[in-house]
């Protein structure tokens, strides 16, 4: 929505240079959900306009938004969206008009939730590649390098505002470039804005059979202020907990103990063991130096600890976790299932909401001292001047100057 | 079948209602007797007369449930911070811990000059215009047109219908709705409408004419170029605020720039001529616009009137202008009357 002092301006190619090209199925420029997320957490209409379910969240509902057109001009149709759903959900999906019908045994309570994501956006593949009702439609996609997009003048929600958007992990001309948290403000082009956005990973240790006073004494020696400070350039916000406090508010609740090594000594002297391992997320320098520097931190209390090499079986993990979204809940919930792969609990009992039961539920994923939240941080963006009401998570919005 | 609009932004609870909860949350802890001492940290946004107002709501209630407050009673650290969807409080005893959330309140407008402004109506949809009168109110929201009536001190939705549009909204959505002695005339980029509210709220979108709005587009196209927007001044002179940021006069087919109007917004609307005023422009703040009146010649009249957000419509109306602001703390779309008084 543009503002008073500046409306924004039709045309031109915003040329972006990014760490990952999205696929064209993944991104939510080409290929859009049924239900979104919006940037309050709040759960929107997408393609659906609204939807209902029974008690038992067996049977929903959903009534899809009219008039929306594939990019190749075919009206978006419940018959036609039904397989794409049954097959992404594995759940039983049948069109009945406009209106989809989604069914499972077992319920399925946190359905429109699932249905944001990414993996169940409406596409179908036609000739010229992916075909779906985003505000974008493919030019070309070279996976993995490049993605070339042109705006889809018959978008429901308005075409947007530049002609054209180029992905690219290497281009020379970029509007917009990200780069890596570690980078010094310095080292950027001096008229450039440099965009931050909210903290969106967090970088912890999951320790896999660690004693449980090893634990205590390796958190109570890692120092997580140069993490923040040194290694992410200001950037980064000491974590102990999952959810960073503008998601979740409550943040602070998980202050814990200070930094105390002397009492890490002593707890590790209590345990015999051998050399720890970390293993660290294939390249990512970031991450690489933050392990380094939690081995530096685990030897000031008398602890082995090394970066495990490929084909290793480490006892530490350090894992970067993504925001999935702006709901707190949600994110909650994609954190648990992604440190606790098997429990299918998740899936069947609805996503908390109040802040109460989100703090109970964060406070139980952390009870044992098996997760160890280090650090949240944000993406950055090196922004030209042409470029105006830049968001990286709304790129359909964005204008750029002739 | 439950209906679940899921979509619907949940009405919040209010200051004073999360400092019950939070009472009672205390309370039942300690069974109804004992003596606490509360301690205040905000680290949230919210002033610190809210948060005194909170611990005032908040030592009331546990007062009227029997727990008295003294500096050597059990403590009770109480922290105000803040999420993306609003505020909290959390209270810690013990082992135990309460959180309870509201929304936060809309910020009031400080009208500091000439230029005053009174909220007419504010909704969680945009707005992109308002007729006003004493009974009756139509509003233009990207889509539709809802009609209200007044009764007593509130306004009732009577009826709501969706504009038969002949393409989607552009993204930045405009529109206009004029009065008519038959009902009203609206127009938005690629559609334009003939309507009236009785008996039923109809429109009439195959012959309307006069549509100046570029279909798909955010701006209006005339003979001395495409602008955002453009005011008729009482000597006959028309002036544009184009897409390149800048104002002109144009008189006959000359076009002129309006000198050292670099940084003004894509916002302009007539003012009934008072205190030399003509027109108002909308100009970018840190953080919200503002409006200024202005002379023929482009002379500020007033001084800025700050907004609490960005303006995303501003037009004419009988009295002044209505400007419509995206107010950044309820998040809301507010319509406002924006009126003039002259010094002595």
């Amino acid at each position: 929505m543009a503002g008073g002092a500046t409306r924004p301006r039709y045309g031109g190619t915003l040329r972006i240079q990014a760490f990952d090209i999205p696929s064209p199925e993944a991104s939510p420029l080409v290929a859009e959900t049924l239900c979104r997320i919006d940037d309050h957490g709040d759960l929107r209409p997408g393609l659906a306009l609204s939807w209902q379910h029974d008690a038992a969240f067996r049977r929903w509902r959903f009534t899809l938004r009219s008039r929306v057109l594939f990019h190749d001009g075919t009206p978006l149709t419940a018959a036609l969206a039904a397989p794409v759903l049954s097959a992404a959900l594995g759940l039983n999906v049948t069109a009945a008009g406009q209106q989809l019908v989604i069914q499972s045994a077992e319920g399925e309570p946190n359905l429109a939730y699932r249905l944001s994501r990414a993996n169940t956006a409406i596409a179908r593949r036609g000739g010229d590649g992916v075909i779906a009702t985003g505000p974008f439609r493919v030019v070309k996609a070279e996976p993995g390098r490049r993605l070339v997009l042109s705006a889809f003048e018959d978008h429901w929600a308005g075409r947007p505002f530049v002609d054209g958007v180029e992905f690219a992990i290497a281009s020379p001309r970029a509007d917009v470039t990200q780069v890596a948290v570690t980078v010094s403000r310095r080292a950027m082009p001096e008229r450039a804005t440099q965009w931050l956005s909210p903290a969106r990973d967090l970088l912890a240790i999951q320790m896999i059979n660690v004693h449980l006073q090893l634990r205590e004494a390796l958190a109570l020696a890692l120092d997580r202020e140069p993490i923040g400070n040194v290694i992410a350039q200001r950037r980064g916000e000491p974590a102990r907990s999952l959810l960073p406090e503008w998601l979740s508010g409550y943040a602070f609740l998980f202050g814990g103990v200070e930094r105390d090594v002397l009492k890490a000594k002593q707890l590790a002297q209590g345990q015999r063991t051998g050399p720890l391992t970390i293993a660290v997320p294939p390249n990512d320098s970031f991450a690489r130096a933050i392990a380094d520097r939690i081995a530096l931190n685990a030897r000031d209390a008398g602890i082995v600890l090394s970066v495990s090499g490929p084909g290793s079986q480490p006892n530490l993990r350090l894992l970067r976790l993504r925001l999935a979204s702006n709901n707190a809940a949600d994110c909650l919930t994609e954190f648990a299932r992604e440190l606790n792969p098997g429990d299918k609990r998740l899936d069947k009992t609805p996503a908390p909401t109040a802040p109460q039961a989100l703090y109970e539920m964060e406070r139980a994923l952390l009870a044992d001292g098996a997760i160890l939240p280090i650090v949240h941080v944000p993406e950055v963006y090196v922004v030209a001047p042409r470029v105006h009401a830049w968001d990286a998570a709304h790129i359909e919005n964005v204008w750029v100057e002739p | 079948m439950i209906l679940c609009i899921a979509f619907r932004i949940a009405a919040g609870q209010t200051q004073a209602e999360s400092a019950r909860q939070l009472a009672a949350a205390i309370t039942g802890a300690l069974q109804g007797h004992g003596t606490i001492s509360i301690t205040m940290e905000n680290r949230s946004s919210l002033d610190q007369a809210s948060v005194d107002s909170f611990r005032q709501e908040l030592s009331g209630r546990l007062m009227e449930s029997g727990i008295e407050s003294a500096i050597n009673g059990t403590a009770v650290p109480v922290t105000v911070s803040e999420n993306i969807r609003g505020l909290l409080a959390t209270a810690r005893l013990g082992e135990k811990t309460w959180i309870v959330a509201w929304t936060a309140p809309a910020k009031r407008i400080l009208s500091p000059a000439t230029l005053s402004s009174e909220i007419v109506w504010s909704q969680t949809e945009p707005i992109l215009d308002v007729l006003i009168g004493a009974s009756e109110m139509l509003l233009l929201e990207p889509g539709r047109v809802s009609y209200y009536r007044r009764t007593g001190s509130e306004w009732k939705l009577e009826r709501t219908a969706a504009i038969p549009l002949n393409r989607p909204m552009p993204r930045d959505p405009r529109g206009r709705l004029m009065g008519t002695p038959e009902g009203f005339q609206l127009a938005v980029p690629g559609t334009s409408c003939s309507g009236s509210v009785a008996p039923a709220l109809t429109f009439d979108c195959s012959g309307a004419s006069g549509n100046l709005w570029v279909p798909d587009r955010n701006y209006q196209r005339t003979a001395g170029g495409d602008v955002f927007s453009m005011v008729e001044l009482r000597d006959g002179a028309v002036l544009t605020a184009g897409l390149d940021g800048k104002v002109r006069t144009i008189r006959g087919s000359r076009s002129a720039l309006l000198p050292g109007l670099n940084s003004v917004g894509s916002d302009i609307a007539a003012l009934p001529g008072t205190c030399g005023a003509e027109w108002v422009v909308s100009g970018a703040g840190d953080d919200a616009d503002s409006l200024t009146a202005m002379s023929a010649g482009g002379l500020p009249v007033s001084r800025p009137l700050s907004l609490n957000g960005p303006v995303t419509a501003l037009w004419p109306d009988r009295t002044g202008v209505m400007a419509v602001v995206r107010n950044l703390a309820s998040r809301t779309y507010d319509a406002f009357k924006i009126s003039i008084t002259c010094a002595n």
